[in-house]
């Protein structure tokens, strides 16, 4: 995990500039992890580097509004992705592949264990996924990255303005309700 | 789909809007709620005339404040009180708008003969807009609204100082341009969205109070208002001792519609009826 | 979950692509170009008509001024620190009144809040204006210059030249370090109001190093000031076109 510091040299490089190579220097240091994020969400490479790419489009563009002390440069970049893939799977071309996906869908073998374990394999990974969207937007962002990247809950609390036991107490309640709703599928 | 999310507003220690979670899609949105809730100020954070004090508002999971241009591009606006240059004609107005909104200016020049019929003004479009009563004032204002031909559409108190039938037009106006666009309305007048609203957003206590469609907020009330006729020397006391949604005289009788929650106390000669939305706005509103 | 990462190729051409889109692709004088080019420049000084005339009165004040100068019975010549410092105040007058009568005019228009929901709203009309009028007063200073060799107030030319160019500069970069970093309308104005009172205190009270600068420092340097001011002031104009901000001007 990189050191905070070393982002705001070429954040600032970026913003009075346009330096392209510290923007380039920038989007290496984060790429692999931002990548990862998308893909353990979306489990595929080609719509993983879309969508990874968007994003860094995405935090290149709006760099001017991004402010050093209200937060990490790491916990808005991974805002914007959080956003961004909300979003993604509420629109259509989500909905597309969904339906394509559930008429080729065979009968899973039913799943114990905790929302981790389900996340490991494939098949259980994309049941998740898909109660994961039928929250509010707030509620996804705190489930994705508490389930999909390192972030641990002060630092989600920091990326959705909001007290850190608010963001504990929903996180919990919306995974309760994950595995009951799995569990009930059996 | 546009998105507020975890909105505040400060303006000092003044909260205009605390904690706002809405998503607006496609559709027609009612915003409802008394002056000074913070209709406005919601409406002008979604066409970035103001920047939220905590929280985003984001388009198709882009922060609307980053996007920049791109984002102005899609929106068009009337605010409350609409400005105009009074020496200019309609055409003219619209022009330097839609050269300002970068529109291209034959393109503009067609658009804008066509904006100016739907909305009735066909025939004073060169005259002075000096020389125009506010309801023609306030078409302008829809029409450049829509120059842009904008995804989205907010639209502040756009039917005051219209009379009836202009207020018609404007519904079949919106009620055609809503289909795939996403139009958001705020008003006071609660018969021009009740028509046309897909969907009625309510503040108060400067938060959302309700977020839903207009029968299940009708449906809210069922069971809640009534109508009964009172001799007229009965019918002050009655005022003061009961929720009075309207008041109509008739010869002798004076015949009130109000909303009680519950059957006790009700006079006998009340029957119950259908709740329309503008029962629930004066029911939900009652201590403001 | 085995994560399948994209090969070091696909990652870079990735971030190719991502620095090409993400990265404003024109500068911010290409995009003023074209916001001149599809506007024109009736629509980017529409309404400003009376203040142009406003500005155009004081200038043509100014003149008056100094022909009434030249031809003041008996006294002879004038000083030249008063002249030279009169011009270093004076010279961004027309400059002053039309952006910050500009920006009043913008601020009181009802049609404000319209324009600012437009693609090219209040702010970048704001920035190429100040542009214009920054070119139309370093115009306007080097008459100004000419009218007091014709006037033969002053012979040197250059150094006239120069130090109104330094008022107009200073006072420039002052003003949108003022809109940059401040908030609302009251800050350029009070700015624009404190500068004659300012340099008239300067006048009183520093006199030796304010008349020393304005006339004794060598031409090179004061012409390298001018240009290091010239450049902040180009500089901060492309921030604060680029720049998002809450109510520039309300």
């Amino acid at each position: 995990m990189q050191p905070h510091n070393e982002d705001l040299p070429l954040i600032r490089r970026i913003r009075i500039w346009n330096d392209r190579s510290a923007a380039e220097k920038l989007v290496e240091r984060h790429y692999r992890e931002i990548y990862a994020y998308t893909y353990r969400q979306t489990l595929e490479k080609q719509l993983a580097m879309d969508l990874t790419q968007e994003i860094f489009i995405s935090v290149l563009q709006s760099i001017g509004n991004y402010e050093e002390k209200k937060a990490s440069f790491r916990t808005w970049m991974y805002r914007i992705a959080s956003c961004r893939i909300a979003d993604y799977f509420r629109s259509s071309a989500y909905r597309s592949r969904k339906m394509a996906a559930e008429l080729s869908d065979e009968s899973l073998p039913p799943q114990d264990g905790s929302l981790s374990a389900r996340l490991e394999e494939r098949d259980s990974a994309n049941q998740v996924l898909k109660e994961i969207g039928t929250f509010d937007s707030t509620t996804q962002q705190i489930l994705r990255l508490k389930l999909f990247s390192e972030a641990r809950f002060p630092q989600i609390a920091q990326a959705v303005e909001m007290p850190e036991s608010t963001v504990k107490s929903r996180y919990y309640a919306a995974v309760k309700k994950i595995q009951s709703r799995l569990e009930g599928k059996v | 789909m546009l998105t507020v999310q975890n909105v505040t507003k400060r303006f000092g220690s003044f909260t205009a809007l605390e904690d706002i979670n809405l998503e607006f899609g496609k559709g027609v949105y009612g915003l409802l709620a008394p002056n000074g809730a913070g209709k406005t100020t919601l409406m002008k954070m979604i066409v970035t005339l103001l920047f939220p004090t905590k929280g985003r508002i984001l388009c198709d999971g882009k922060e609307i404040l980053s996007m920049g241009e791109s984002y102005r591009e899609k929106i068009g606006y009337l605010p409350q009180k609409f400005g105009y240059y009074r020496n200019d004609s309609p055409r003219q107005y619209l022009r330097y708008l839609g050269a300002l909104k970068g529109l291209e200016r034959r393109a503009a020049e067609v658009r804008i003969d066509g904006l100016l019929e739907k909305v009735g003004l066909a025939d004073v479009k060169d005259k002075k807009m000096k020389k125009f009563s506010g309801g023609m004032v306030q078409r302008v204002g829809i029409a450049q609204a829509l120059l842009g031909n904008p995804e989205i559409l907010v639209l502040d108190e756009p039917t005051a100082g219209l009379d009836p039938k202009e207020r018609a037009r404007f519904r079949n106006l919106i009620s055609e341009f809503s289909k795939d666009r996403t139009v958001i309305l705020s008003t006071h007048i609660v018969s021009d969205i009740e028509s046309v609203a897909n969907r009625i957003v309510m503040l108060k206590d400067h938060s959302v109070y309700c977020d839903t469609d207009c029968s299940s907020l009708c449906g809210m009330m069922g069971g809640k208002v009534f109508e009964c006729s009172v001799p007229q020397k009965d019918a002050d006391s009655f005022e003061m001792s009961h929720l009075v949604i309207s008041r109509r005289e008739e010869t002798g009788q004076t015949h009130f519609r109000f909303a009680q929650d519950g059957e006790k106390g009700l006079p006998p000669q009340a029957k119950p009826v259908q709740p329309d939305l503008e029962d629930v706005f004066l029911y939900i509103y009652r201590e403001d | 979950m085995k994560i399948e990462y994209p090969t070091p190729e696909e990652q870079h051409n990735s971030i190719e692509r991502i620095v090409k889109y993400g990265l404003p692709q024109r500068s911010a004088f290409a995009e003023l170009k074209e916001m001149f080019r599809s506007l024109g420049p009736r629509v980017i000084f529409y309404g400003q008509g009376d203040v142009m005339f406003i500005a155009a009165m004081a200038v043509a004040f100014i003149a008056y001024y100094l022909v009434q100068l030249a031809f003041q019975p008996g006294v002879g010549k004038v000083a030249p620190e008063y002249l030279y410092s009169f011009l270093f105040t004076v010279s961004p007058t027309m400059y002053l009144l039309l952006c910050l009568l500009g920006f009043w005019k913008e601020k009181l228009s009802t049609v404000y809040d319209i324009k600012m929901t437009c693609k090219y709203n209040v702010c970048h009309l704001a920035v190429f204006r100040m542009l214009a009028f920054s070119c139309a007063n370093i115009v306007v200073n080097m008459l100004t210059a000419g009218l007091c060799c014709l006037l033969h107030l002053e012979s040197d030319f250059w150094r006239m030249f120069m130090v109104s160019a330094c008022g107009l500069f200073l006072l420039s970069v002052l003003l949108i370090y003022s809109l940059l970093f401040g908030r609302g309308i009251i800050p350029p104005t009070v700015v624009s109001a404190a500068w004659v009172p300012a340099n008239l205190l300067c006048n009183a009270l520093a006199k030796g190093t304010y008349w020393h600068f304005l006339r004794v420092v060598p031409l090179p340097l004061h012409i390298a000031v001018t240009a290091a001011l010239a450049c902040l002031y180009i500089f901060s104009l492309k921030w604060l076109f680029l720049r998002k901000k809450e109510k520039v001007l309300c």
